[in-house]
């Protein structure tokens, strides 16, 4: 099993950003995905560049180097993301000795596993040096996501001096207060279903 | 009577919104990017991308949330910045170039191919000597009470205790109103207030005290 060197974690909407700042230029990254999540990842990254107007995504999925180069040449993408999860070692070697076909004022990215980006380093050292330091590794946002969920819903707490028990049992009531806030602590709770008018 | 027709004909107003709310999400971010790339807002882009964040509901726990959710899903929350309510000028929010801040909360939900917009609190706190501590445009989720339908949109203009009615806007607008709107007049130099203001100013401050 290769060993993939410890990189910096990013989200997709960061490593997004990250991305677009290097729009129109030749740039080259790599995203190290937990194998299995390659698809959602991609997905998620493929959204959030989207999301950022004048830009085009492509997204390839090559079985080898060969496939990858032929769709390489007929796509003009903005930026293009390419699932490298099925990339072994004798892909990354000839994709070393054939880097040059790469190039292009395009950002690309190659998605792969931790195992796939130690092949990478240690097969294709040349092509590694264009990646330099745009490695990154994915980061989940549901992590962060929860704990943003649980610091709105604390202070939501704070403000009101009531607890999730009793927002929703004076919900179901027809009791709360129309406030935002009370809305926001519902769709928190997962309960936004009794902004609804309850039945009596 | 009147009100209510006021704010049915406010709320009635066709909102031209992005049919998901990640579309949403990603609509006001770019916004927000541009508003720090013209120096409008103090905030960087990595700054912009921390504090505009799409919330969606958790998965539900117990078998009656299931049920629920069954039928009512796709809501979420898109937040910019964090939770303030006393106003607190260290908590992350966004930052204007003359020293306005402000912050926001959208509750949205996904319903037949549309974005329904259930509620919103947007607000901008001023630097001292620009007229008013701050305001806050509100939109309250539709209520069964007529009291509370009959002010389901409305502005606090400088205080907690004061609604007035408002139009209902969409996010974007909102945003626009407190990046470009909420200004001094530019052609207009800092008025001194009227002896009738300094003293409304120190009453309500002794009233602070008590």
């Amino acid at each position: 099993m290769s060993m993939a060197p410890t990189l910096t974690g990013m989200t997709a909407p960061q490593l997004a950003l990250r991305l677009f700042a290097e729009a129109g230029e030749a740039t080259y990254a790599a995203y190290v995905i937990p194998a299995g999540h390659a698809a959602d990842a991609i997905e998620e990254l493929r959204d959030e560049l989207g999301s950022f107007p004048g830009i085009a995504v492509a997204v390839l999925r090559p079985a080898s180097c060969a496939e990858l180069l032929r769709e390489l040449a007929g796509t003009t993408a903005d930026a293009i993301l390419i699932d490298a999860a099925r990339f072994a070692r004798p892909e990354w070697l000839q994709l070393d000795r054939r880097r040059s076909a790469l190039a292009r004022a395009a950002v690309l990215v190659f998605a792969t596993t931790p195992d796939g980006f130690g092949e990478l380093m240690q097969a294709a050292p040349n092509f590694a040096s264009w990646i330099g330091a745009l490695a990154f590794a994915y980061e989940d946002p549901a992590r962060q996501q929860s704990e943003l969920r649980a610091r709105r819903l604390e202070a939501l707490r704070a403000w009101a001096g009531k607890s999730d028990d009793d927002v929703v049992r004076e919900a179901r009531e027809g009791r709360l207060p129309a406030d935002p806030e009370y809305a926001e602590w519902l769709v928190l709770l997962g309960r936004a279903d009794l902004m609804d008018p309850q039945p009596t | 009577m009147k009100l209510a027709r006021l704010q049915a004909y406010t709320t009635a107003r066709q909102l031209d919104l992005p049919p998901r709310a990640k579309q949403l999400h990603h609509l006001l971010r770019n916004e927000l990017l541009e508003a720090s790339n013209t120096g409008a807002i103090a905030d960087t882009p990595p700054e912009v991308f921390r504090r505009v964040v799409l919330l969606s509901e958790p998965p539900p726990t117990v078998l009656e949330e299931l049920r629920a959710r069954s039928l009512h899903r796709h809501a979420y929350c898109i937040i910019g910045g964090e939770k303030n309510q006393d106003r607190d000028h260290r908590i992350p929010h966004f930052r204007r170039s003359d020293g306005a801040w402000f912050d926001f909360s959208i509750v949205v939900r996904e319903h037949a191919g549309a974005l329904e917009l259930l509620a919103y609190d947007f607000e901008l706190r001023f630097p001292p000597g620009m007229g008013v501590p701050f305001l806050r445009y509100d939109l309250n989720f539709p209520h069964h009470d007529n009291a509370e339908r009959d002010l389901r949109c409305h502005l606090h203009s400088g205080s907690d205790d004061m609604l007035v009615p408002a139009p209902l806007m969409t996010p974007s607008e909102l945003l626009a109103v407190f990046i470009e709107g909420a200004q001094p007049a530019a052609d207009r130099g800092r008025r001194t207030p009227t002896a009738y203001e300094a003293r409304w100013y120190a009453q309500t401050h002794a009233l602070a005290r008590r």
